[in-house]
């Protein structure tokens, strides 16, 4: 079955090569100074697909939820992947996809963005919005 | 560039901007997404139940 391997949230990705770099992965919480706002966020995906499941079309899919574990938005779209020229036998085949996320909140707490891959739901991400608020600064005194 | 999928929940639509030809395996093609309704605010009341 074709498979997320990874689902990073990240504050950028691009494929090259079929590489992936990553700058700022592991971002968790996104900051809106006002509600109902917008957000944005990268997730760098390597899905993986076995020889057989090669040249066929094969759904993807982001369902978004809200702090209450409510669905919001749900997006699909289709896919599909050819084998690498210099693929060895038996080895799955990667596919290494910035995706780009860009949704409306309402409230400030945990929202959850799963992906689902032919239906399947194969990795949950959380994503905390707060609101803006100054770091505490350590305590620089003697 | 490498392609990046956009999934963009307000507008209800998937695109895929920079398309790189070169990019292998390559992702074919998005198929314009399908339209999920997408319920009300979280915390407003659906249509029927708005106070009188």
């Amino acid at each position: 079955m074709a498979r997320v391997d990874w689902a990073i949230p990240c504050r950028y990705a691009e494929e090259n090569g079929g590489l992936a770099t990553i700058v700022g992965a592991g971002i968790d919480r996104l900051y809106v100074s006002e509600l109902p706002g917008q957000v944005g966020v990268l997730i760098a995906l390597r899905i993986v697909l076995r020889e057989d499941e090669l040249g066929h079309e094969h759904e993807i899919a982001f369902t978004l939820y809200d702090p209450t574990m409510a669905e919001v938005a749900h997006l699909d779209g289709h896919f599909s992947a050819e084998a690498h020229p210099a693929k060895e036998p038996g080895w799955e085949t990667g596919m290494i996809t910035p995706t780009a996320h860009n949704f409306a909140v309402t409230e400030y707490g945990t929202y959850s963005l799963e992906v689902l891959i032919d239906g399947h739901s194969e990795k949950t991400i959380p994503l905390l919005i707060r609101e803006p608020q100054a770091t505490p600064q350590p305590d620089a005194s003697p | 560039m490498s392609n990046v999928i956009v999934f963009n929940y307000i507008e209800r639509r998937v695109t895929v901007i920079g398309n790189d030809p070169q990019q292998e395996p390559a992702l074919s093609k998005v198929i314009e997404a399908q339209k999920v309704a997408v319920p009300a605010a979280a915390g407003s009341p659906p249509p029927d139940k708005q106070p009188s």
